[in-house]
């Protein structure tokens, strides 16, 4: 038996720590090192938790996201000539998931645009890039739009699961009960400032909250008070990865990466080859959207119970035709589920594939993703 | 204090003997160490394994874990009830969480392993 976990011992000394450090080991939590953090991977246990997010609600410390704000006359062209997306008529309000691209069409990052209104914009970017992120944006902003990174000021937590709206209405305000999926509200509390946007990564409905420091801690606090009749529980980046996955929703450095553009992954929905601004990518993509990708990424569903896992081949009869980016036993579904990225002749739904597992090519099955929707039962 | 009727082995496996029959599986450390437990790939029914050769591999959310024999012998039964409940490895790893049945090659093989003072004291050392 290897040895498996990290201990708080092996985090290097100079990782970060969000605000709400203490409160996790309060909690009980087993911490790891992730993109430079000290981060929770669980409390109670990832299965418990990814079940209470599915069944109740679930809370998460997302603090180590970056938060990059853009301001100019008119920030939703400035933004469009950054990200992948067309930003024009995007409501005062709104968010938009799109990408940061390299001159190869390669995704440098998978972000989250929040448009406030005609002069102000945030970025938000997943913690292991936001440094490059900052770069990449401050060199592609035009003139008179100023950069500021807000990351080191902002905390961000995550609140998912049926119950959610109840929770974040008892804490933050009516308001926020009445946002729409990726709208976004600026509400006073406590004589601060909480952004609460109908965003997520579970696949369920729910809210990302963004508030600076203190205040996070005390957010953090008011909803575990709040929502605990309703079965609040915090949860960490365990069962954060198991339901992003059961939602088919793709991981920076697994799915997408600076070799991988937007339409082999299956988003090219988010890149705006018509709008009128230039952006770094766009020639590549133009040719590239010319014929369908050679490869595709696709859900494999396990027809044997096993665990398919990042990196492991992905046969079709004895020929190797692609390689699992994610996977995991899925704890609602009871079976392996994996994300990968395959040949396209061998990629259409239905197609029977197989996984090797330890030198075995363990059959398994395309099916369509997500493998599952949580927003869908209600 | 680790149950005293058991053997146990550095990669924390622990073996029971009962007549000609031992019983294996994976210590409380260990299911700790590994969190959820989602999988056991199980050897055949018939195998035959030295000690130290991997007889199953534990799957966690994180990672796949190898198993190790902590004697030789020939796989008499595994425990089919975890496929349906691998979380039994984590509630109860010396009791409903076994993992398989061996029978022995060689019971001396036994008398060479950890007893559960030693094994604590071992464990005290890993920190």
């Amino acid at each position: 038996m290897v040895r498996a976990a990290t201990v708080e011992s092996d985090i290097p000394a100079m990782t970060r720590q969000t605000p709400l450090h203490d409160r996790h080991l309060s909690l009980g939590a087993r911490m790891t090192e992730f993109a430079g953090w000290k981060m929770p991977v669980k409390y109670s246990g990832i299965g418990a938790e990814h079940a209470v997010c599915r069944e109740r609600a679930a809370v998460f410390d997302i603090c180590h996201m970056g938060e990059i704000e853009l301001r100019a006359p008119d920030v939703r062209d400035a933004a469009s000539r950054i990200v992948s997306n067309d930003l024009s008529d995007v409501p005062d309000g709104a968010a938009r998931y799109g990408f940061l691209l390299n001159e190869r069409g390669g995704v440098i990052d998978d972000v989250i645009t929040f448009v406030f209104d005609a002069e102000r914009a945030m970025i938000v970017t997943n913690a292991a890039n936001t440094s490059r992120d900052l770069k990449e944006i401050g060199r592609r902003a035009p003139d008179g739009c100023s950069v500021t990174d807000l990351s080191d000021r902002t905390g961000k937590i995550d609140l998912q699961g049926p119950n959610s709206r109840a929770i974040a209405v008892s804490v933050l305000g009516e308001g926020v009960g009445a946002l729409g999926r990726f709208r976004f509200a600026e509400v006073e509390w406590r004589g601060g400032r909480v952004v609460v946007s109908r965003t997520g990564y579970t696949g369920e409905l729910g809210y990302e909250l963004f508030a600076c420091g203190d205040l996070a801690v005390g957010l953090w606090d008011a909803l575990l008070e709040a929502g605990s009749p309703a079965g609040l529980v915090p949860a960490g980046l365990g069962a954060r990865d198991t339901l992003r996955l059961e939602a088919a929703l793709p991981l920076y450095g697994h799915e997408l990466d600076e070799d991988t553009t937007p339409f082999e992954a299956g988003l090219g929905r988010f890149v705006s080859l018509g709008k009128p601004q230039d952006f770094v990518g766009k020639r590549a993509l133009e040719e590239k959207s010319a014929g369908a990708p050679a490869r595709r990424l696709v859900g494999l569903g396990m027809l044997q119970k096993s665990v398919p896992r990042a990196g492991y081949d992905v046969v079709d009869g004895d020929r190797a035709v692609g390689k699992v980016t994610s996977g995991t036993m899925s704890p609602t579904l009871c079976r392996g589920i994996a994300l990968a990225y395959v040949e396209a002749g061998s990629s259409e739904t239905g197609r029977r594939l197989g996984v090797a597992i330890r030198g075995r090519a363990v059959p398994c099955e395309v099916v369509e993703t997500p493998f599952y929707d949580g927003r869908a039962k209600r | 204090m680790v149950p005293e009727d058991c053997r146990y082995t550095k990669q924390h496996e622990w073996v029971r003997v009962e007549g000609g029959t031992a019983t294996v599986g994976i210590t409380d450390h260990a299911q700790e160490a590994l969190g959820d437990i989602v999988f056991v790939e199980m050897p055949e029914v018939g195998a035959a394994l030295g000690a130290g050769e991997t007889f199953a591999v534990v799957e966690s959310v994180k990672a796949a874990s190898d198993c190790f024999m902590p004697v030789s012998g020939k796989i008499s039964a595994v425990n089919e009830s975890l496929a349906d409940s691998p979380d039994k490895v984590n509630s109860d790893p010396h009791g409903e969480g076994w993992l398989v049945k061996v029978e022995l090659a060689d019971a001396a093989e036994v008398e060479a392993l950890m007893d559960a003072p030693g094994y604590e004291a071992c464990l005290k050392e890993e920190g």
